[in-house]
């Protein structure tokens, strides 16, 4: 007979694991339960109907379609300019102090971020006012079709530090000699970017964008606070319509988008992890 | 291991599955029996009642749950508010003692009590009756958050509808169905000045017909200029500033602009401009103060003015009691003119306070009880309460006890002036009261975006149209949801 011994690992798992169980998968089992229901009190079982009417309402395709567009503009955005700033320091003598400065937005809370864009920003704020002294007239940067190029810029400004750290330990870990090679064989400052540090890079860069993918999500705090539940259509993301569905009660769209979004993140977190494989290998 | 996990992942999935199906109910008509059942029930057990707005609701609430709780022995009433109370601020001023309390508006403890009631609802509990001070009733009562409130009337021997006003409770129908009541209720009136006008125009402003904003103004420009003609200080037609008088004007033209059926907002086509530029142009002429913050006094002379309370409690001079005195609107020469219309023909009222009962309640049977018992006279004829009382009997003894001062514990005789002026109070509220015929739910978002926009117009920050075209988007998103 086999002998069917559970491994003692499974023991150390086990906590982690049923924590995860009671947290993550039991409300999202009941979100997915939420969602076949026509509502969440006295509800009755209607199967696919919330994700139809979901699917054809204007204002989840519009939060859908924003949540898209800002991830396509500021996730490489935000990629290649972490990339290259970590390469501009990385020899540098104060690079201790530069990270610092960089990470700085990470760590200041979204009330006061929020409050000093909004200096800025605002139709009586501070460019504005700048932009009077130069004879300029004033522009409505939160309230145009100008609102989605301002929040791709305070992503970039609050997460480039976080990717920029990133990529410099992965920087550090290409070891020496093949650049040393490189040199010996005569290769371009170029060359040696392309053929040496970018290869080495694919498996932190695919890290870096999934964890830029993830912060993306939580540009909503800022938007929010910034503009309130109703900003602009140009910057309406999938977590107001969520964050408005949960405001008005109303279950079954919160939970059909929440599914959605899950069953979106998860394929998009394994095509990622997939590519990272293959350029492991 | 593998299919260890898998299995456990299965159960959990299957528990949360299941819990989401045990506590529905049915959604169609055997609910009718279970509330016929619940209505026979026993009136016992913990309550709870969920408010935000602490200084409306908190002492009338208690003081009405002390009652109910000596009333019913065996049943707990527990009130929650959630904003805080103004801050009373005492000073000397010339050797008297002065009091004074500033009341603000938090939106962000309103976000917050939301939120809140939502986490609780969103599982399964919360209070059993909810205040509607800041809930955003429509989509409440579209996601079948608040129960059915007329299958309890209907099948509760002990509630008689002829006892309160029926207009009113036919008013609140959303879908045929009572998903709410008001305890009290209010309407505007308006009153004009008759020695501003000329005593054929007096004669026609005094048909106590309706009016709207707009009407008001187009009918006195004439006289409005013959009576500032060469005067130093303008008679304004009403005593109230630009945004205040476009937030009237927005109530009285809600449905020009949005519609709710369609799920559409309407405020491209040159008519919301138009009302904004108009009340600009208002301001302009002198018929209304331009700034939020000019000094304007209650009680100087104007051509209208625009009452929400045809209350006893406010309108009464104890040293002038006579028949004409309570429409005394700071002159003696103010008559009532009529009552507000919207812009729809409809005659819409409000309320101060009024109460759902959740759907998730485990003792819908007290709770109702509890609803009842406001709705009694013996809670309406309180002092704290405000507005006209929703029950007729408690309406009449009300006005009766305001003009005997015992409703404030001064009770004198009545003399005839007395009794001519309850009789005459009477019959104006009843004639007035008779014609409301709709309450048009407001919605606090869409209101609180037309506010923000519109500040940015008569701050000189935005064009009419910028206005327009922020509110269309903006409001269309909100409708799309």
């Amino acid at each position: 007979m086999k002998n069917r011994r559970i491994p003692p690992g499974f023991w150390f798992l086990l906590p982690g694991l049923l924590g995860f169980l009671l947290f993550y998968i039991l409300p999202f089992g009941g979100s997915v339960g939420y969602s076949v229901m026509s509502q969440p009190v006295n509800g009755k079982f209607v199967g696919v109907q919330n994700y139809l009417s979901l699917l054809a309402s204007p204002a989840y395709l519009r939060g859908l379609w924003n949540t898209v567009k800002f991830m396509g503009v500021s996730v490489p955005l935000n990629m290649a300019l972490s990339l290259g700033v970590a390469l501009l320091i990385r020899k540098k003598r104060h690079r201790e102090l530069f990270t610092l400065i960089f990470l700085i937005p990470l760590v200041l809370p979204s009330g006061s971020m929020a409050f000093f864009w909004r200096v800025v920003f605002s139709y009586n704020g501070a460019l504005n006012g700048a932009l009077q002294g130069l004879g300029i007239g004033k522009v409505n940067w939160l309230d145009s079709a100008l609102a989605l190029p301002v929040m791709v810029l305070i992503f970039i400004w609050k997460n480039m530090g976080y990717n920029m750290v990133l990529f410099l330990s992965g920087l550090h870990s290409i070891p020496m000699e093949y650049y040393e090679a490189a040199w010996v064989d005569g290769a371009s400052p170029r060359q040696a970017l392309w053929s040496i540090t970018l290869p080495n890079l694919a498996a932190t860069s695919v890290l870096v964008c999934i964890m830029s993918v993830v912060n993306s999500f939580k540009v909503f705090r800022e938007i929010y606070l910034l503009t309130g539940n109703y900003p602009h259509q140009s910057i309406y993301t999938l977590q107001h319509f969520m964050n408005n569905m949960f405001a008005s009660l109303n279950y079954p769209k919160l939970t059909t988008a929440t599914t959605i979004l899950v069953c979106i993140i998860a394929v998009l977190t394994q095509g990622l992890l997939w590519l990272e494989r293959r350029t492991s290998s | 291991m593998k299919k260890a996990i898998a299995l456990m992942l299965i159960l959990c999935m299957a528990v949360s599955f299941a819990a989401c199906g045990t506590e529905n109910k049915p959604a169609d008509g055997t609910s009718s029996a279970s509330v016929k059942h619940e209505v026979a029930g026993e009136i016992a057990g913990e309550i709870s009642i969920s408010c935000y707005d602490t200084m409306q609701y908190k002492a009338f609430l208690e003081a009405a749950a002390n009652l109910f709780m000596a009333k019913y022995p065996g049943t707990k009433v527990t009130i929650k508010t959630f904003s805080t109370m103004p801050e009373v601020k005492v000073m000397e001023k010339d050797g008297a003692t002065v009091m004074s309390s500033e009341i603000t508006d938090d939106p962000v403890a309103r976000a917050d009590y939301l939120s809140k009631l939502n986490t609780e609802l969103i599982g399964g509990g919360g209070a059993d009756l909810l205040a509607l001070d800041i809930l955003p009733i429509e989509r409440y009562a579209k996601n079948g958050q608040f129960a059915p409130l007329d299958e309890f009337m209907n099948s509760d021997p002990d509630f008689h509808p002829e006892d309160y006003r029926q207009n009113i409770l036919e008013a609140v129908k959303q879908g045929g169905h009572t998903v709410f009541l008001p305890t009290d209720y209010s309407f505007n009136y308006a009153t004009f000045d008759k020695s501003l006008f000329t005593p054929e125009q007096a004669e026609t402003l005094k048909n106590e017909g309706t009016f709207t904003y707009a009407g008001l103004i187009s009918s006195a420009e004439g006289a409005f200029a013959s009576a500032n003609a060469g005067a130093d200080k303008k008679i304004r037609m009403l005593e109230q500033s630009a945004r205040f008088l476009f937030g009237a004007l927005w109530d009285e033209n809600y449905s020009k602009f949005i519609n709710f059926a369609d799920r559409t907002a309407n405020f491209t086509d040159g008519s919301f401009a138009a009302l904004l530029e108009a009340v600009k142009g208002y301001a302009d002429k002198g018929y209304i103060f331009s700034d939020e913050n000019a000094e304007i006094i209650s009680g100087q002379q104007v051509f209208f003015r625009v009452k929400s309370d045809m209350s006893l409690a406010y309108d009464l001079d104890y040293n002038k009691v006579s028949p004409i005195q309570f429409f005394d609107g700071g002159s003696e020469n103010d008559i009532i003119g009529g009552i507000q219309a919207n812009a729809d023909g409809n005659i819409p009222f409000r309320f101060f306070r009024g109460y759902a009962m959740n759907a998730n309640s485990k003792n819908q049977r007290t709770a109702w009880e509890f609803l009842k018992f406001l709705l009694s006279e013996e809670m309406q004829l309180s002092v704290d309460g405000m507005g006209l009382p929703i029950n007729n009997a408690a309406r009449a003894k009300k006005a009766e006890m305001s003009i005997d001062g015992s409703l404030y514990g001064e009770k004198t005789p009545m003399t005839e002036g007395m009794q001519n002026l309850l009789a005459e109070y009477q019959a104006a509220v009843e004639r007035f009261s008779d014609r409301i015929n709709a309450y048009p739910l407001a919605d606090s978002t869409i209101s609180a975006m037309i506010r923000e926009e519109t500040a940015h117009f008569f701050d000189g920050a935005k064009t009419a149209s910028e206005v327009c075209e922020a509110l269309q988007s903006r409001v269309n998103l909100y409708l799309g949801e």
